[in-house]
Parts: structure tokens; C-alpha cells; sequence
């Protein structure tokens, strides 16, 4: 994701932060108790995460203060963290990063950071794509699944919360992802994706065995039908005869 | 009475020319293979063989997963007799000492027959409980883990309705 005039914003930010970090030696919180030796990893790592922030790279610097904070567990950690995640488009993540950070950071100790996330919690909020799910023609049995976890119907029936980017959809039945749909969002989006279960197998064809009790009135209806769903489906093969072209490989395969 | 008995066979002749045209439609069979969710997680690699009736194969093709979204999809259809038998095999292959750390591959069979005129679906789903289960020829492993026939009556398949 591009640096935007909030990553440089928060570059800035995040300097100040580090040198907080990096010269109190108090600003880990003790919660999780972590070691000693912890701590001294955790501010190395935070301190290459800051590193890769004040470049930009974002990505990395966002992996380097998750692993900090795992280390050593400070919550103004999550303070980097958040905005690290805001720019690699975890909006998600960033928000309940930042949640966690206001709950628990001191907040009198880093005041300007707490106002500051404070002030764009809802501009977060706004960003974060929400998306409302159709499925029709579901089955008993049928789930639907999202990004590779099972939703509940409660999950269904309200708008949720996605990151910016590609998503996936797909109707489950029997085990199996029987209709997929995938979309994108962009940040801020409301959308509603539809999806529509497949329909079951069809049963076997019945016995097909004539039967000599049928009325000449009933022959004529019937061989009036067929000439005119005949000449229907006639019209249908005759535009449209070509076999499907798959997605695997050359898509069709002949058979001698 | 005249007119009305032309005027029958009018509609008798163009009856017998839909019908016709309607045993003209496409013949063929689309395989659709899909994955639970550990397939299509861990999958690297999917192959898909189809042979003819004598067990000469037709097409034999291997793509990495990134190549396709499952389901994967592939039209078979006839170039000779168009009530022909033919067998598929697919072959999940998973990566060596992957994060599951399962069997390497996942197999799954099924024969059938082209119905002429008609446009079917074969589904083949892979189970990742089925992985490193080795069934008799003539089996696939099924939803529950065990293996069943793998014949499957023509007569029983879905129209393949243009789309999954």
C-alpha cells in the first residue's frame, strides 16, 4: 500500500514513540510478566520495526511490532502496530489494535498518541469496508463460508465488517464448496454479494417402460408438446450448441 | 378435412425436425472437482487423467492449484461414438512435510458413459480425510473414508447447466 499523508503522519509519530521506548526503559507494561530477556528482545525488535516504518515498508515493520509485542507485551506496542496494520489494509486489526492500546496504555504518560488515536477511531471506523451477504436457493444442510471460515445465520443476516481487498464466498454442502463468488472492496464500500446455491443432482430418470393404457386424446396432447418444447430446445442446441470450456488446463478433452 | 389432415402433417414434420435437431445437442460431460477446505488449503499440485474405455489415456495434465480456482472444470466429450465409456482419475498432490503433515496425495476415480445429445455433470469432490487412503481398482474414497464403486450410471447425472 502507498505511504499516505497519514503513514507520514504516523512516521513521525512512531519516532517519537521509540525514543520513549528505547530511553524510559519503564514503558513496558508487566502485565503477562514477561522476562528480562524478553523485554531487551522486544525493544531490538521494536526498534527494527521503527526502522522499516520510518521507510515506509510496512509490511515488515507491521510483522516486526506484532513479534515485538509478543515479546514483551507493551501496550503502546499496539500503538505501531495499529497504524502498521492501517497501512498494509488490516483495518480490522488495526482497530481492535488500537482498542486494546487505549484500554490499557497509560494515558497520561503518552497523552498526545491516545488523543490522536482517539481522533481517528471513527475515520477507521468509516474506512472499513462492511458487506451484507444474499444466499438464495440454500438446502438443508447448506452453509455458507467467507474467507475460508463458516459464517452463522446471525453472521448472515447482519452487515460485517471486511479489510479492503479480494474476498471469497462460497456455499458449502456435504463438505464441499459447491458455488463460489468472489469480490473486492475498497475502503469504505457498503455492498451487498449475492450468492445462489446450486441446484441438487437430479434423480435418476424413471423406468422409462411404456404405458398401453394411455388414451389417443392423451398421444395427441403429447406429441403436440413435443413438437413445441422440441422446437424450443431445437432453437436453444442450435445456438449454443458448443461444450463447455473448463477452467483446468485446455478446459475440454476429447475421447476416441 | 383435407386442409385440416395438411395442415396435421405440417405439424407432425416440423415435430419430427425439433426432435431431431434436439438428439443434435452437445455430447459431453463436464468433470467439476472440488476440495473441502484442507484441499484447497494445502493442495500444491492437481492431476487429471481421462481415459478411454480401453484404459488408453486420452489427457493426462498436471497444474499447480495457482494455475485454476476450484473447482476445477474440464469438458470431455466424444470424438467418435458418442455413447462411449471413459474413466477419470484425479490426484490431489500435497506438499512434502507441509504444515498438515498428511499422506503426499489424495486420489479419486469415477467411470461413466456419454448419453448422446445430452450435457452432464460429473462431480468428483476430494475429501482430505481420504488422503493416503489406497482403494481397490474399481473404488474411490467417499465422503465417509470408505471406499465405494466408482462407476457411476449416466443416467444419474445432473445436466451440466453452464455453469457451477
Amino acid at each position: 500500500m502507498e505511504a499516505s499523508l497519514f503513514s507520514r503522519h504516523m512516521t513521525k509519530a512512531i519516532a517519537t514513540v521509540a525514543l520513549l521506548l528505547l530511553t524510559s526503559g519503564v514503558a513496558f507494561a508487566q502485565e503477562s510478566a514477561p522476562t528480562e530477556e524478553e523485554i531487551q528482545q522486544g525493544r531490538q525488535v521494536f526498534a527494527e520495526g521503527t526502522e522499516q516504518a520510518r521507510l515506509a515498508n510496512w509490511v515488515e515493520a507491521r510483522d516486526l511490532f506484532a513479534e515485538a509485542y509478543e515479546l514483551a507485551r507493551a501496550p503502546i506496542i499496539l500503538y505501531n502496530l495499529g497504524n502498521a496494520q492501517r497501512n498494509t489494509g488490516m483495518l480490522i486489526e488495526a482497530l481492535e489494535s488500537y482498542r486494546t492500546f487505549l484500554s490499557e496504555v497509560d494515558a497520561e504518560r503518552f497523552e498526545a498518541e491516545v488523543e490522536e488515536i482517539r481522533a481517528s477511531m471513527n475515520d477507521l471506523l468509516a474506512e472499513i469496508p462492511r458487506v451484507t451477504i444474499s444466499a438464495t436457493n440454500m438446502r438443508e444442510g447448506d452453509s455458507i463460508r467467507l474467507d475460508g471460515q463458516d459464517m452463522t445465520a446471525q453472521e448472515l443476516m447482519s452487515a460485517r465488517q471486511l479489510n479492503p481487498g479480494e474476498h471469497r464466498i462460497s456455499v458449502v454442502r456435504d463438505e464441499i464448496e459447491v458455488e463460489t463468488e468472489r469480490f473486492t472492496l475498497s475502503a469504505g464500500e457498503r455492498n451487498t454479494v449475492e450468492i445462489v446455491a446450486p441446484e441438487p443432482p437430479r434423480a435418476a430418470l424413471p423406468d422409462q417402460e411404456a404405458d398401453s393404457s394411455r388414451t389417443g386424446l392423451w398421444i395427441g396432447l403429447g406429441v403436440g408438446g413435443a413438437v413445441a418444447v422440441g422446437a424450443t430446445i431445437a432453437i436453444i442446441l442450435l445456438t449454443a450448441a458448443e461444450p463447455y470450456e473448463g477452467n483446468f488446463g485446455a478446459g475440454q478433452v476429447e475421447v476416441p | 378435412m383435407k386442409k385440416l389432415q395438411k395442415k396435421m402433417s405440417m405439424f407432425v414434420a416440423l415435430g419430427l425436425l425439433a426432435l431431431m435437431s434436439v438428439g443434435c445437442g452437445i455430447t459431453e460431460v463436464v468433470v467439476v472437482v472440488a476440495g473441502d477446505n484442507n484441499v484447497q488449503m494445502y493442495a500444491t499440485n492437481l492431476q487429471v487423467q481421462v481415459l478411454d474405455v480401453n484404459g488408453v489415456i486420452a489427457s493426462d495434465e498436471t497444474l499447480p492449484v495457482s494455475e485454476f480456482a476450484f473447482p476445477a472444470t474440464l469438458s470431455i466429450t466424444p470424438s467418435g461414438d458418442e455413447s462411449a465409456s471413459f474413466r477419470v482419475h484425479v490426484r490431489a498432490i500435497f506438499p512434502d512435510g507441509g504444515p498438515d503433515m498428511g499422506p503426499q496425495e489424495l486420489r479419486s476415480t469415477r467411470g461413466t458413459s456419454f448419453v448422446a445429445g445430452e450435457s452432464l455433470r460429473l462431480d468428483i469432490p476430494l475429501f482430505s480425510r481420504c488422503r493416503g487412503v489406497v482403494c481397490d481398482v474399481g473404488q474411490y474414497c467417499a465422503a465417509n473414508a470408505q471406499c465405494v464403486t466408482d462407476e457411476v450410471d449416466p443416467n444419474s447425472l445432473p445436466a451440466w447447466t453452464g455453469s457451477l
